[in-house]
């Protein structure tokens, strides 16, 4: 019984996948990093600017006593950005991979180490961390060009399971934190309009914008408890997405629009999951760009012979 | 079985390390939080309407207040400027005072027109009715106060 169990999960966690597949995954990932890392590098470099006092180590910055000086810290993130280029290109991944893993944790860290952590990031580091020390640039990279594209392998498919089961367990962890802190309480939909009444007042009085949709819905009371209970059923449900490749899919379009409410409700952007790039790990990556390419083919050649 | 990367006890080891980090938090309170691994307690306690809230306010010489915008506290990020504040009054008058005086320094250099002074504030509304259009706070704290130079 045990036995037979642990076949079927290795069977589901250690099955073949293709080069392309976890290449794709490394270019979409590794992409959205390093735009990330530039769009937000003002924000990223202004905390080397940040009084000491302000400095409340986490994760792997509890090594440090104090924060770095300020050329330091602008050095990590320039470097991190080089890396990233890199690690996308797929060269001399063995080194540049693991070196951009450490490099955005290590800068993402830092920026979050000042009082307020971003919850937006964790996700692209795990993700990163993961690429990083699997061999991801086996296909669409430098290292590998002029050699043939090896054949799918369980060394290909790991990676890409190991970053579902990462995601799930985020969306699954939060809610299991909402039931712990507030209980049922949660489902009423108070507890959620209160956040999105306090959230929105707080950006209103911090001198940014805040949501006109949030304002609009707010005296609507009875809104509030189906999308408390559609946050929570996203939540907990996210490891049924791990079930099937339709459950997975599902779960994927739910989750986005989770995202998509957060963003109209309370102003707040989680770019990574809203462009897609959290749930890629969950899709045939390899042949988007292989059906846009025909696709854009096809086109061309309609039209030129139209 | 190999353990280079890629074979079976490489993916194996690895993943297992992984996940465990990954649910190691849930094992703690749900309030502590780190970064990359987090019980993600952001919005997910017991929220009441009526809400405390510390900001930093630039006051004219009428005694009109405005809230500054988060670019006065040194970040794009409003919830940033909003810790930040969090953080100068938990840890007393000094740090109040360098916030104080940092944000009427920006306030000199860009909008100094009409303002007089700046103030670290906490302030109280019920967030319901705030979008119902009661913008005033009920009760307001100061804790920094700092001429516009």
């Amino acid at each position: 019984m045990i036995a037979n169990v642990a076949a079927r999960v290795d069977r589901w966690f250690y099955g073949p996948a293709p080069a392309e597949r976890l290449a794709a995954l490394r270019i979409l990932v590794g992409g959205f990093g390093v735009g990330y890392l530039i769009i937000r590098w003002p924000n990223l470099v202004s905390y080397a600017t940040f009084d000491s006092r302000r400095f409340e180590p986490v994760g792997v910055m509890s090594l440090l006593g104090e924060p770095l000086a300020g050329d330091i810290a602008r050095l990590l993130v320039a470097g991190a950005v080089l890396s990233g280029v890199a690690f996308v290109c797929g060269w001399r991944y063995r080194i540049t991979g693991p070196l951009f893993a450490i490099l955005l944790l290590w800068v993402l860290t830092y920026r979050n180490s000042f009082g307020q952590i971003f919850h937006t990031e964790n996700l692209l580091v795990l993700h990163t961390l993961v690429l990083a020390f699997a061999p991801a640039a086996d296909a669409w990279s430098l290292d590998a060009h002029g050699k043939p594209a090896p054949p799918p392998d369980a060394r290909y498919g790991w990676p890409i399971q190991l970053m579902c089961v990462v995601t799930v367990l985020a969306y699954f962890i939060s809610g299991e934190t909402k039931l712990r802190n507030a209980g049922l309480d949660w489902l009423e939909g108070d507890n959620l309009r209160n956040y999105v009444a306090y959230d929105n007042l707080r950006k209103a009085e911090l001198g940014d914008s805040y949501s006109p949709l949030a304002e609009w819905l707010l005296p609507h009371a009875w809104i509030f408890t189906p999308l408390a209970m559609f946050t929570l059923v996203v939540e907990l449900g996210a490891p049924l997405a791990l079930v099937g490749r339709g459950v997975g899919r599902a779960w994927v379009a739910c989750a986005w629009l989770f995202h998509i409410g957060i963003l109209a409700l309370m102003a707040i952007v989680f770019p990574y999951p809203l462009l897609c790039v959290a749930f890629a790990a969950f899709f045939e990556v390899e042949k988007v760009r292989l059906h846009s390419l025909s696709a854009v083919t096809r086109r061309v050649r309609g039209f030129s012979g139209g | 079985m190999n353990a280079r990367p890629g074979g079976r006890v490489w993916a194996y080891g690895v993943s297992t390390a992984l996940i465990i980090a990954v649910l190691l938090p849930v094992l703690g309170p749900t309030s502590s939080d780190s970064f990359p691994f987090s019980t993600y307690p952001m919005f997910s306690g017991r929220r009441f309407a009526d809400v405390a809230l510390p900001h930093v306010v630039v006051i004219d010489a009428a005694g009109i207040r405005e809230p500054l915008p988060p670019e006065a506290l040194g970040t794009d990020e409003v919830i940033q400027a909003f810790e930040t504040v969090r953080q100068a009054i938990r840890q007393g008058n000094e740090s109040l005072d360098v916030l104080c005086g940092s944000a009427a320094t920006w306030v000199a250099e860009h909008q100094a027109e009409h303002a007089v002074s700046v103030a670290v504030v906490t302030d109280t509304y019920n967030a319901i009715r705030y979008f119902d259009g009661e913008k005033e706070p009920a009760t307001t704290t100061t804790h920094a106060e700092c001429g516009v130079p």
